[in-house]
């Protein structure tokens, strides 16, 4: 193909989306410039999203609000006595932790900012981990202690964390973030991220271990039960082709500095994987698959050879929704899985053994 | 001097076309957009500097193109939920040739689509291109002859060399 016919259809097809969009009148953006430039802080839409109560086993919702989309990061131990107060933290798109009451089930106090990502509930120490929404490839992570509200910085020095996990005997730290490149100044800072690195950190002996990959973000961290292996999510910077994938690190025989892990799923063009869970009490990682055109599955694969074990596929009941969030409770007997549905609604339902049960109904947020 | 003086004018003769440029290269009209506005604004707020550039529109495009990207990669996770559940998105109606043309813009790498907009549609000199993106012209080079021929290749029926399929990374 000649280079000038080469030139007019690629600004032919630039020139339809011109065509297509009006922008908003000028003095609407330069007005947008004045109250940013007169914005101290930001100003925190509320928007409080499934609050999940949960009781001697029975997991209990309320309606999500607006801006919420039922995700749901983990469930609260069990071992208290049933209608003692207690709480349990959730988050949904642009929602904040907040803390719950279950004797009344209303919020109680609002821990976090508003938050994109889902925070990290370190539940036998009452601390979330959080991170802010300041910079475009990840974030700095702040840690918040329930009982007090108070918020301190975690990892400081950090930036461009784009996720974390706490080993479950809370020796080790894996976070992951960018690699990023920042230029500008002011309000016109630009990030380019580049590659991404897997950093494990022993907070006995304060060493760390960097692992790195390539032009590559990675999306999502869990440890196994018993420390020993990583899985986590992986996605090529590259916006043109959906790569997501999951994969599973072995600790004890991974060496640096190209991060290397096993593969676990790789779901395909139309779909998207939530972050892989591993289910405590068992030798499974679950990772939760949601495609444009196929059901949406939860995949159990075996965790020392990486195959694929169980496969749930969503049933008719839930297939008008799509997979938000799975999380494994204590005992690793249920498995929540929440749904989001059109026009803002959502559900969560439990599944035990090979028979899942919705707990909340929908809920339109715009009654709310 | 008002702080604002030339603002409305840049602003109207370079929105449309950068949007139409920025769209090209993510692939979504919103998106596109979003970027652009959010560039326009910083833009006003550093009007007084910006207008004594040499080329304002440089440093709009760079912005622009930095926060679709960056906003891209952010987005990508609830993909699903948009495509599925949000509404339907804002994209023009695309001829037979413009389609072809969104699909193989969309299986080319990321780099290459950009250097092919900036090239072909924006029409800067690789030097340019090298100093919007801070790369080295020699890098943009290369991008553009991949990108070229591998657009070609597509637009001409002809199947793209599938990558490797590594372990990752």
């Amino acid at each position: 193909m000649a280079d000038q016919e080469l030139q007019a259809r690629l600004t032919a097809y630039a020139e339809t989306f011109a065509a297509s969009t009006h922008g908003p009148d000028p003095a609407a953006v330069r007005r947008r410039g004045r109250r940013r430039a007169h914005r101290r802080v930001a100003v925190a839409a509320v928007a409080v999203v499934a609050i999940a109560t949960i009781s001697a086993g029975l997991v209990s919702w309320l309606p999500t609000r607006p801006g919420g989309d039922g995700a749901v990061p983990a469930f609260r131990p069990a071992g208290r006595e049933p209608g003692e107060p207690r709480t349990f933290l959730g988050i949904g798109r642009n929602g904040r932790v907040a803390v719950v009451e279950t004797a009344t089930g209303r919020p109680r106090r609002y821990l976090t900012p508003p938050l994109v990502r889902i925070p990290v509930l370190d539940a036998a120490h009452g601390i979330v981990y959080y991170a802010d929404n300041a910079d475009a490839c990840g974030n700095a992570f702040h840690q918040v202690d329930v009982a007090t509200g108070k918020v301190r910085p975690f990892l400081p020095g950090e930036r461009f964390v784009e996720a974390l996990a706490i080993s479950p005997d809370r020796t080790r730290i894996a976070f992951a973030r960018a690699v990023a490149q920042e230029s500008g100044s002011g309000d016109a800072v630009s990030v380019d991220c580049h590659d991404g690195e897997l950093v494990v950190v022993d907070l006995r002996t304060n060493t760390r271990r960097v692992w790195t990959v390539p032009n590559s973000s990675l999306t999502d961290l869990d440890w196994s039960p018993d420390g020993t292996q990583l899985a986590y999510g992986l996605q090529t910077r590259d916006v043109g082709a959906n790569t997501a994938r999951a994969y599973l690190l072995d600790l004890t025989t991974a060496n640096g500095p190209r991060l290397a892990g096993r593969l676990l799923a790789a779901p395909g063009q139309d779909c998207q994987l939530l972050p892989p869970r591993f289910q405590p009490g068992s030798d499974r990682v679950v990772v939760g698959s949601t495609c444009q055109r196929n059901h949406d599955q939860l995949l159990a694969y075996d965790r020392h050879s990486g195959r694929l074990a169980g496969r749930t596929t969503l049933a008719s009941g839930q297939t008008g929704g799509i997979l938000q969030s799975i999380a494994f409770d204590a005992s690793g007997t249920h498995l929540l899985f929440t749904l989001a549905r059109r026009h803002g609604k959502a559900e969560a339902w439990v599944l035990r053994g090979d028979r899942a049960v919705i707990v909340s109904p929908d809920c339109d947020m715009a009654d709310w | 001097m008002r702080d604002s003086e030339g603002f409305d004018e840049f602003y109207l003769a370079c929105y449309q076309r950068l949007v139409g440029q920025v769209a090209a290269v993510v692939g979504d009209l919103g998106d596109a957009e979003d970027a652009v506005q959010e560039a326009f604004v910083r833009a006003s707020r550093h009007w007084s500097r910006i207008r004594a550039y040499d080329l304002p529109l440089a440093w709009v495009r760079r912005v622009a193109f930095r926060e679709a990207l960056s906003g891209l990669r952010r987005r990508r996770r609830r993909l699903a939920l948009l495509v599925r559940l949000g509404p339907p998105p804002a994209v023009p109606e695309l001829s037979a040739d413009g389609v072809d043309m969104h699909r193989a813009m969309a299986r080319l790498p990321l780099r290459q689509r950009q250097v092919l907009v900036l090239f072909y549609v924006a029409e800067l000199p690789v030097e340019d291109i090298a100093a919007q993106l801070r790369v080295p012209a020699g890098t943009v080079k290369s991008r553009l002859a991949r990108g070229r021929a591998a657009l070609a290749g597509m637009l001409d029926g002809r199947d793209p060399a599938q990558a490797k399929e590594t372990h990752h990374g």
